[in-house]
């Protein structure tokens, strides 16, 4: 920490979560645990091995553990569960065999349609497949410990945790009469929250409307679709709606990037009609979209740097295509644009997702404000509040200079002109950002 | 005659040759199959089979890059209608025939003309078709209206649409006619010197006469050798008295047919390996039933998984390649050899499920 900022902490405590994947840090120590399970792998040593790795998957907020995993011991067993999402996958670890499961629902209250399913999904899955027991109809994984090490048990782990709270989700927005079992574990989300992002959802749809009529009235396709893009990818990472919502969100996005066919004014009608689905919904519909959750595994792939900066400086060449053809109405759109795509779609690295959480949070000043976060930016007086984000980027990337040593905090590179200024500084300044390690 | 009446005359003469590096065909005249040399991949032994002729290993008995030709021994095997080699060339506008199993689709037969009768490529003579040849029709006959070989199917230009060559029947009757004449197995055509060699006589794969470095030799002498998780699967196989070498079809697949259940072993790039056994389709009927049938055997089953793909109902096992171990897959294999019949049977006899028509082939 510079000593500029020695005397102020500026330490965000994060509240809430933003955005898919783990919401938090991983372990520490996540390293020495994951080579300790190594070690005792390769001496034998089974129950011990297994008992490092569930520790090294831990992960904390606000230094505090999440307790995402827990294990206990008993006799030659170590039982566990992972929590992920809906999914609750509990297990036993023997000297010789891993098995685990994630209970889906009650065998009675399933139907035809939601069997269908899932023996359809057993052919796509690699580890793990759908059974029933007596009562429950269950994601299952039997691992035999021969052969196993680190490496191996995180794939299927992984496999069964994702898809367990994938398809619970899924199913709970595909058939909606089904009940789903075991999510006892699922946290509620305080009403008054839940007031300010229906609140919030109203504000920002209509906000976006008025900005379209603005456009011009031909050829203004490209602005739409950045508009409503923008908008989707928004309430996915600020509001984090569940179930339903997100399901038809998520496919709405994944249309309109892989439809080939359809034309661009088709695609942002499509969009257009959603969005409006979504403002027509009452605050109780609304409401059963949300929980709190804890995550173990993130969903997304990691992500190259240099993938991220090809995606930021093909974006920002399209600012410089509107900036040059005076459609300057959308470009504080799309620089808000570009942060809430990558944190979207890219698996990232904490210090990538930090900072670009930090710009979000600047760019959305009146939604974080709401939910009682420090304003980094004035939108009336257009005044940022510099010391406190040059002490919030020194705070992301300083736990990480040992491993990557030039990777340098960048708050007093940026400019601090106006909000469009600040964004295009920010943006240049992560891709700048080395990961190299030396 | 007509493209059906003789590709229904002729076809006890087609072959389907098959290596781990591919498929192809070839056409018997007189104790021989004919087919090309890149068919064969420099193998001294490759797996046929035909509508008579059971799949079996079979020796290459003479391999001549230079003209994309090649011998495989037929043993004790005459078909009831020969094919022979034409004995009249070709003219531009005649109607043809060629009969392959393009893409694994067994005995196919297409028609075209000869688009010029005589085309040369690399000092070779070669008949211009438009009759439509894909991957797999290669060393497959491509007859006239009589029925009569008029040339072996070799090559196709890429990309391009309906132009196929063929190697005229007057080489592959001049090369058969110089074999036999040797009264010997094994022989190399040099590709340079264009003599024929037998095998024993070849040093470090350098042509006795000329000196010049036979490749083929070389491939020969290597022969396929599988390597890491490839050839730990197939020894599995061994140990499961599987005859890998009628089992392989190519060097990442593997077809094993037990009684009624048919397994396809697949290694994947990503490292997967897949064993699946096609059982039989859904039934119209006691579907539900079926569904809560197989999910509640899924919880039983250890290795071995049932699922559901485009209506037919599938048993399989799925492991990654560093995970495999002689002792996990042997065991889950025998089990799925085993348990995929008495499956597709119970499902057939107890839920009426549809029964699955086979490809023979």
């Amino acid at each position: 920490m510079s000593w500029l900022n020695f005397f102020d902490n500026y330490t965000q405590e994060i509240k809430h979560s933003f955005g898919r994947g783990i919401n938090a840090n991983i372990s520490p120590d996540e390293e020495v645990l994951f080579n300790k399970s190594y070690e005792a792998f390769e001496n034998n040593n089974i129950i011990d091995a297994y008992e490092y790795f569930f520790k090294s998957l831990e992960n904390f907020t606000n230094n505090i553990s999440n307790e995402n995993i827990s294990t206990t011991r008993e006799d030659d067993k170590l039982n566990f569960i992972i929590y992920q999402g809906l999914a609750k996958v509990t297990g036993f670890v023997t000297e010789k065999n891993l098995y685990a499961e994630v209970i889906l629902c009650k065998k009675s209250s399933a139907k035809v349609a939601l069997k269908r399913y899932i023996l359809e999904r057993n052919y796509q899955l690699t580890y793990t497949n759908y059974c029933s027991d007596d009562s429950n109809l269950k994601l299952k994984l039997y691992l035999d410990n021969i052969t196993i090490n680190p490496h191996k048990i995180f794939f299927p782990l992984r496999e069964i945790a994702l898809n367990g709270d994938y398809d619970k989700e899924f199913a709970k927005s595909e058939f909606s009469d089904i009940v789903l079992d075991d999510i006892k574990h699922l946290k509620t989300v305080d009403n008054q929250e839940l007031k300010i992002k229906y609140n919030y959802l109203h504000t920002l749809v209509d906000k976006v409307y008025k900005k379209i009529k603005t456009f011009p009235s031909n050829d203004n396709s490209g602005m739409q679709a950045f508009s409503f893009l923008y908008l989707l990818f928004k309430i996915d990472y600020l509001l984090v709606p569940r179930h339903k919502i997100y399901q038809k969100m998520s496919k709405k996005i994944i249309n309109y990037f892989n439809d080939e066919n359809g034309t661009i004014e088709f695609k942002n009608e499509e969009l257009k009609e959603y969005i409006d689905s979504l403002i027509s919904m009452s605050f109780e519909q609304f409401s059963e979209n949300f929980y709190n959750a804890k995550y173990t595994f993130s969903q997304t792939e990691k992500t190259s740097h240099e993938d991220i900066n090809i995606f930021i400086t093909e974006s920002l060449k399209k600012i410089r295509w509107y900036k040059n053809n005076r459609y300057t109405q959308v470009i504080p759109m799309i620089y808000k644009y570009i942060a809430l795509y990558i944190l979207y779609n890219y698996g990232l690295h904490p210090v990538t997702k930090g900072l670009l959480h930090t710009l979000v949070e600047i760019q959305n000043r009146d939604f974080f404000e709401q939910l009682d976060y420090q304003t980094l930016y004035n939108e009336k007086t257009e005044v940022f509040s510099k010391r406190a984000i040059i002490s919030r980027i020194e705070n992301i990337i300083e736990p990480y200079q040992d491993k990557f040593k030039l990777l340098e905090p960048f708050g007093n590179e940026l400019n601090y002109t106006s909000l469009n200024e600040f964004s295009n500084s920010f943006y240049q300044q992560i891709m700048n950002l080395n990961f190299e390690e030396i | 005659m007509n493209t059906q009446t003789i590709l229904e005359k002729y076809i006890e003469n087609i072959i389907q040759i098959m290596t781990p590096y591919g498929t192809g065909t070839g056409f018997i005249i007189d104790d021989l199959i004919i087919t090309n040399s890149h068919v064969v991949g420099g193998l001294k032994e490759v797996v046929i089979a035909s509508k008579e002729i059971k799949r079996k290993v079979s020796k290459v008995i003479y391999d001549d890059q230079y003209l994309d030709l090649a011998f495989i021994k037929l043993d004790n095997y005459q078909p009831k209608t020969a094919l022979i080699l034409s004995q009249t060339m070709v003219e531009d506008g005649d109607t043809t025939v060629a009969i392959g199993h393009p893409y694994g689709l067994n005995y196919s037969a297409t028609e075209g003309i000869v688009s010029k009768a005589s085309r040369f490529q690399d000092n070779l003579e070669y008949i211009q078709t438009d009759t439509a040849i894909n991957p797999g029709n290669s060393g497959g006959p491509l007859l006239n209206d009589n029925g009569e070989v008029v040339g072996v199917n070799t090559f196709i230009i890429q990309n391009a649409n309906n132009l196929g060559f063929a190697l005229p029947y007057f080489y592959v009757e001049e090369a058969i006619k110089s074999f036999k004449e040797l009264k010997r197995e094994d022989i190399i055509k040099c590709t340079s010197c264009k003599n024929l060699i037998d095998e024993e006589n070849i040093k470090n794969d350098y042509c006795p006469n000329c000196g010049t470095k036979l490749e083929v030799a070389k491939l020969r002498r290597k022969g396929y050798k599988p390597s890491g998780a490839t050839k730990l699967l197939e020894t599995i196989l061994e140990k499961l008295d599987i005859d890998v070498n009628l089992a392989r079809r190519s060097q990442v697949s593997w077809l094993i047919d037990r009684q009624s259940a048919r397994v396809e072993i697949n290694y994947y790039e990503n490292g997967v390996i897949i064993g699946d056994s096609k059982l039989c389709g859904i039934p119209q009927n006691n579907i539900e039933d079926i569904y809560d049938y197989i999910l509640s055997e899924n919880n039983s089953l250890s290795y071995l998984q049932f699922s559901i793909n485009e209506n037919s109902i599938y048993l399989s096992y799925l492991i990654v390649d560093t995970s495999l171990t002689i002792d996990e897959g042997t065991t889950a294999l025998k089990r799925l050899f085993e348990l995929s019949d008495k499956y597709d049977n119970i499902l057939i006899e107890k839920f009426g499920a549809i029964k699955q028509k086979k490809q023979e082939d």
